[in-house]
């Protein structure tokens, strides 16, 4: 692989990495919309 | 959204631009290693964020320990998280420059090495605090990234006190060590830009990690009949 190649991945390796790591606050932020609604379903009862 | 949160996000896309504009554009190419050595304006300031990210935790840690509020412990922990990120973002894109340069992705030299076990402290950190629940379990997780905390003076001394195949230090190192004036904007932009994005990182990280913790706390208490 020529160095371009090297320093294509490094940066894509990057932006993968960030890219997950928001994928992982998203999922976070549904868990907690679900036990929102949940605590609120069960409130209304 | 609050508007603080809207201005740090702008700020941090602005800098990050302005680092990958000034890595690509700006700076001269290498004389040596060639365009493979654009890896530093990333690799430097994530390794850079990453120890700032563990100081956090450090101190998040002592904190915890001298008032034993939560919000210390939460903080120290999403810390820990965007740390290890970073870190491994590190660990990841070093030995992509290493190879065309050296020949090998991975060596244990002294850098490479105290690198390593960082990473693995503070992962054994997430997995120790995860694990354990409760006001000791948080104690245990404060004391152990205390202690963690002190490999970040031995990684960033590691090419100061010994010989290693990793670059020599270009700020605050030995006399003739340095960057041309393009080369040192571009690493200090690169610097302002992932601060900038650590401290949004973080502030996301705790902000979802404080509402999980008073969720799972209200539904404790909800359970027990409290409320």
């Amino acid at each position: 692989m020529t160095k371009l190649g090297y320093l294509f991945l490094a940066y894509s390796a990057i932006w993968t990495g960030l890219f997950i790591f928001l994928l992982v606050i998203l999922r976070r932020l549904t868990k907690l919309e679900e036990q929102l609604l949940e605590i609120k379903e069960k409130l209304k009862k | 959204m609050k508007k603080s949160l809207v201005i740090l996000a702008a700020f941090t896309y602005i800098g990050m631009t302005a680092a990958l504009y000034a890595a690509f554009l700006y700076a001269p190419t290498e004389r040596t290693m060639g365009e493979i050595q654009r890896i530093f304006y990333f690799h430097v300031p994530a390794a850079w964020v990453s120890f700032l990210a563990f100081a956090v935790v450090f101190v998040g840690g002592i904190a915890f320990l001298r008032t034993g509020k939560s919000h210390w412990d939460v903080l120290a922990y999403s810390a820990g998280e965007v740390g290890v990120f970073f870190l491994t973002l590190v660990l990841v894109t070093g030995p992509l420059w290493a190879k065309p340069v050296w020949n090998v992705f991975w060596t244990w030299d002294a850098r490479l090495t105290t690198s390593l076990v960082l990473w693995l402290i503070f992962i054994a950190y997430l997995m120790l605090r995860s694990s354990l629940a409760g006001e000791k379990g948080a104690r245990f997780a404060a004391v152990f990234g205390i202690i963690g905390f002190l490999d970040v003076p031995l990684v960033y001394m590691s090419i100061r006190w010994w010989r290693t195949l990793h670059p020599a230090p270009v700020l605050g190192g030995k006399s003739g060590s340095g960057l041309e004036t393009p080369m040192l904007v571009t690493l200090m932009i690169a610097l302002v830009g992932f601060t900038l994005l650590l401290i949004l990182l973080l502030f996301i990280n705790y902000k979802i990690s404080r509402a999980e913790k008073d969720l799972e706390l209200f539904e404790k208490e909800w359970r027990n009949g409290e409320i």
